[in-house]
C-alpha cells in the first residue's frame, strides 16, 4: 500500500477511489475519473460530498474546467515516473486555472520527483512503501534554490 | 566567460550531492534499475560498450584555462589519459567507474562546471557560435542569451522528463557556424527594420533516424519575449508530443504530424496566456546576465604587423598554417586561431591529458585564459595578437595541434562508433583514418578546398552525416562493416539533407569510394566552384558512375 505525505508529514487520507460504475454510498470523500466526472456531473454537483477527479497523463485539463470551482482534489496519475505530462497538468491547473485545493500525485512517484512536483503545484504525494518516508522528506529540499519562479508558496 | 554567483554554485555543488546518495541508494540495493538509469543520464552519465561514459557541458562551448587542467586532472586520475570533443561542444571521459562519478562531478563543480542535462529527455546543453563576440558577421554576442537559456532550463521543474531529448542552438552571427536547423530550437539573433534586436525562431529540427531541417515558427521574437515563448513551445512538446515509441517522440514528429502552421497556432495560443507573466525578461536581469561575464582587455594594435609579415614571407609551413588554420576577428590587430583535433596519431576530437595542460598554458599567455569547442570538433583561442601568433604556432606544433586541414576533406567529423559506442552497427574512427592517410599531402588537400565528410556509425547519426558534404553511415550486413554514402548535405545557412549516392560500401572500399567521389569533383568542376556548386551543376550521376564503376 502507498503513503500518502505532504512535503512535511505522513497524512491521512480520507479519500475513498470510485471505479466508474460504483455507487456513492455514504463516503464523504471520492475520487472518480475525468469520464465519470462528465458523465455523471449532473448528480454529482447535486452531492454534498467533497468529490476529486482522477486525470491520466493523456487527458486535457480544460476537460474538467466545467467542474473546477466546484471540485476538492485532482489526482494525477504518473502511469510510469518518466512520463512528465503530469508536471504541466498542475503547473496549468495551479497557474492557469488557479485551482487552489489539493492536487495529488499517484501511480509511479519516486522520491526523486518529489521536489519537482511540488514546484509545480503538487500538494501531497502516493509514495511507494518501499521508500524510507524519513529519507523521502528531505528530497524535498536536497536542491535549495532555483532559478526558474516556482508554486511553492501555493503548495 | 560567466563567472558564477552564489546561487549557481550552490545549485551545482548541492547536484552533485543529491547524485552521489542517488549512486549509493543504487549501489547498495535501495535504488531501482531503471529510476537510476534516468537519473544518472540526467547527470551526462551513459553505460556504453565498455565502460560508462560521462558527457560534461560545456555551455555554448567556452572554456577557461583553469577548467581545461581539471579536464587534464580528471582524465589523468580518474579515466585514461584524454578526452573526447563533440558535435555539440561538451566533453566525454570514455572510461570512468561509476562509483567514482560523483568525486568527478565533485572536481567539476570546484571548477565551475557540470554534467547536468547532457544526457537524457530533458533539454539537453546550449550551443552557441563559437566565435561569439569575436566574429565580424556578428550583430549582437549570444552567449547572453546562452547563459538565460541554460538558467532557465536547468533543473526545469515541468520540463525535465520530456518524449525526448531537446536541443538549442544560438547564434548572433549572419553566418551559420552552429549547424542551427539541425536542432530542436534554433534562435538567430537579427535586427528589424526599427533597429531592434531579436529571434528568428526555428523549430523541429533534427538528425537521427529520420532528419528534418527546421522551419520557421516565429521570423521576428522579441528579444523580452525569448523564455515565455521557449515555454510556450515547451509545454505544448511536453502535453502532445509522442510518447508511445521513442523515434517518434522528438519535437520534429510532432510539427510534422500537424504541420508548421498548426503547430504555430497551438504555441501562439498558449504564449498568450504566459506572455505578459513574470516570464517576460526585464533590461535589469538582462544586463545583470551580461555583467556576470568577464569582459577582455583588447589593445589597441594597429592592422598591420611587420614581423608577422616577414615570418609568413619566409616560413611556407608556418603561412599554411596561417591560411588555413586561422581566421579574422573583429578587432584590429586580433586573430582567431583554430586547434586542430584531426591530427591522425588521435581518433578525431580527442585531447590527451598533457594537450588539455599545454593548451590551457597557451590560452593563459595568448587568448585571455579562454578556450572555445567548435562544432566540428576542434578547438579556437578566439583572440590573439597578431605579432604572437608565430610563437604560438611553434607551441602548436610541438603539441601536435597545428594541422593546417580545417574546413578541407581531412577536418571530419565522426562519432565514437562500435568501437565505444554501444548503438553503433559500425566503426567510425578506422574509418575516417583511412580517408585522412588518402589526402595526408597537404599540396593535394589545400587544391581540393573546403569540404566536410561526416562519418556516423549508425543512424542516430552523432557524426551528422546527413550534413556533410560527404556523409557516411555505418550499417551492419550480416556481421560485416558497411557504409552508406549521400551526398549533398549542408549544415550551414542553406542547411539541407544529403541523398544517398548508391548502394552500401564495404569497409575496404570506403577509402577508395571517397577518394574517386573527391577525384570526380576535382575533374569536373569548374574554376572557383565548391563541392556543392558543382554537385548542383551536374547531379550525382557523373560521380555515381566514377564511384560504382569499380566492383563494389
Amino acid at each position: 500500500m502507498p503513503v500518502l505525505i505532504n512535503n512535511r508529514q505522513q497524512i491521512e487520507d480520507s479519500w475513498i477511489r470510485l471505479i466508474d460504475d460504483q455507487i456513492i454510498e455514504d463516503q464523504s470523500h471520492i475520487i472518480v475519473s475525468l469520464y465519470r466526472l462528465i458523465r455523471d456531473w449532473s448528480q454529482l454537483q447535486l452531492l454534498e460530498i467533497a468529490i476529486g477527479v482522477e486525470l491520466e497523463s493523456d487527458a486535457v485539463v480544460e476537460d474538467m474546467l466545467f467542474a473546477l470551482s466546484e471540485i476538492d482534489m485532482v489526482v494525477l496519475h504518473f502511469e510510469v515516473f518518466a512520463d512528465g505530462r503530469a508536471f504541466s497538468q498542475a503547473k496549468l491547473l495551479r497557474e492557469r486555472y488557479g485551482f487552489s485545493g489539493d492536487i495529488r500525485a499517484r501511480g509511479d512517484v519516486i522520491r526523486d520527483q518529489l521536489a519537482f512536483m511540488r514546484r509545480c503545484g503538487f500538494s501531497q504525494f502516493e509514495v511507494g512503501d518501499d521508500e524510507n518516508i524519513e529519507l523521502a522528506f528531505l528530497a524535498f529540499n536536497e536542491i535549495s534554490s532555483a532559478y526558474q519562479s516556482d508554486l511553492n508558496r501555493i503548495a | 566567460m560567466y563567472v558564477y554567483n552564489q546561487v549557481d554554485q550552490q545549485l551545482v555543488d548541492q547536484r552533485v550531492e543529491q547524485f552521489r546518495d542517488q549512486t549509493s541508494r543504487y549501489l547498495e540495493g535501495r535504488l531501482d534499475e531503471e529510476v537510476y538509469k534516468q537519473l544518472r543520464l540526467r547527470n551526462g552519465l551513459y553505460v556504453q560498450r565498455h565502460a560508462p561514459m560521462l558527457r560534461v557541458a560545456v555551455p555554448y562551448g567556452v572554456l577557461n584555462a583553469q577548467q581545461m587542467r581539471s579536464l587534464a586532472s580528471i582524465a589523468r586520475t580518474y579515466d585514461r589519459g584524454y578526452v573526447h570533443v563533440t558535435t555539440r561542444q561538451n566533453v566525454q571521459f570514455n572510461w570512468p567507474r561509476l562509483n567514482e562519478v560523483p568525486e568527478i562531478l565533485r572536481e567539476l563543480a570546484a571548477v565551475q562546471m557540470h554534467a547536468i542535462q547532457t544526457s537524457g529527455n530533458c533539454i539537453r546543453n546550449v550551443t552557441s557560435d563559437p566565435l561569439a563576440g569575436v566574429a565580424l558577421d556578428e550583430i549582437e554576442d549570444p552567449r547572453i542569451w546562452c547563459e538565460l537559456i541554460r538558467q532557465w532550463s536547468t533543473l526545469h521543474p515541468e520540463f525535465s522528463f520530456l518524449p525526448r531529448k531537446f536541443k538549442f542552438a544560438v547564434t548572433g552571427s549572419r553566418e551559420d557556424r552552429v549547424a542551427l536547423q539541425v536542432h530542436d530550437i534554433g534562435l538567430q539573433l537579427i535586427r528589424n527594420e526599427l533597429g531592434e534586436t531579436g529571434f528568428k525562431v526555428t523549430v523541429g529540427g533534427g538528425l537521427g533516424r529520420t532528419p528534418v531541417v527546421g522551419k520557421i515558427v516565429n521570423p521576428f521574437l522579441s528579444r523580452y519575449d525569448l523564455i515565455s515563448y521557449l515555454e510556450a513551445i515547451l509545454r505544448v512538446y511536453n502535453l502532445y508530443g509522442r510518447r508511445d515509441k521513442l523515434y517518434k517522440a522528438r519535437i520534429k514528429i510532432l510539427v510534422n504530424a500537424i504541420g508548421i502552421d498548426q503547430f504555430r497556432d497551438q504555441v501562439d495560443s498558449e504564449w498568450q496566456h504566459i506572455r505578459e507573466s513574470d516570464l517576460k525578461l526585464n533590461p535589469l536581469l538582462i544586463q545583470q546576465v551580461a555583467d556576470s561575464f568577464l569582459a577582455h582587455e583588447y589593445k589597441t594594435l594597429s592592422k598591420e604587423d611587420e614581423s608577422l609579415k616577414r615570418q609568413l614571407d619566409t616560413n611556407p609551413v608556418f603561412s599554411t598554417w596561417y591560411r588555413q588554420n586561422t581566421r579574422n576577428h573583429k578587432i584590429a590587430g586580433y586573430r582567431i586561431v583554430y586547434l586542430s583535433l584531426k591530427d591522425h596519431s588521435m581518433a578525431p576530437g580527442d585531447i590527451s591529458e598533457s594537450q588539455l595542460d599545454a593548451i590551457a598554458d597557451l590560452a593563459d599567455q595568448y587568448s585571455f585564459s579562454e578556450i572555445r569547442i567548435t562544432y566540428t570538433q576542434n578547438l579556437i583561442l578566439a583572440q590573439v595578437e597578431q605579432s604572437e601568433l608565430y610563437q604560438l604556432w611553434k607551441a602548436l606544433h610541438k603539441q601536435k595541434l597545428a594541422t593546417p586541414n580545417i574546413a578541407t576533406v581531412n577536418d571530419i567529423i565522426c562519432c565514437p562508433g562500435f568501437d565505444f559506442c554501444a548503438l553503433a552497427n559500425a566503426t567510425s574512427i578506422d574509418v575516417s583514418e583511412d580517408i585522412m592517410r588518402r589526402f595526408d599531402k597537404l599540396d593535394h588537400l589545400h587544391g581540393i578546398g573546403d569540404l566536410r565528410i561526416n562519418i556516423s556509425g549508425c543512424m542516430n547519426a552523432c557524426g551528422h552525416h546527413h550534413v556533410g558534404h560527404i556523409g557516411l553511415l555505418g550499417v551492419d550486413k550480416k556481421g560485416e562493416d558497411w557504409y552508406q554514402i549521400t551526398l549533398g548535405g549542408s549544415a550551414s545557412n542553406h542547411t539541407a539533407l544529403g541523398k544517398v549516392l548508391g548502394p552500401a560500401v564495404a569497409k575496404a572500399h570506403v577509402g577508395q569510394a571517397v577518394e574517386d567521389i573527391i577525384h570526380a569533383y576535382v575533374q569536373l568542376r569548374e574554376q572557383g566552384e565548391s563541392f556543392l556548386q558543382t554537385l548542383n551543376r551536374i547531379g550525382r550521376n557523373p560521380i555515381k558512375e566514377k564511384v560504382y564503376a569499380g566492383t563494389y
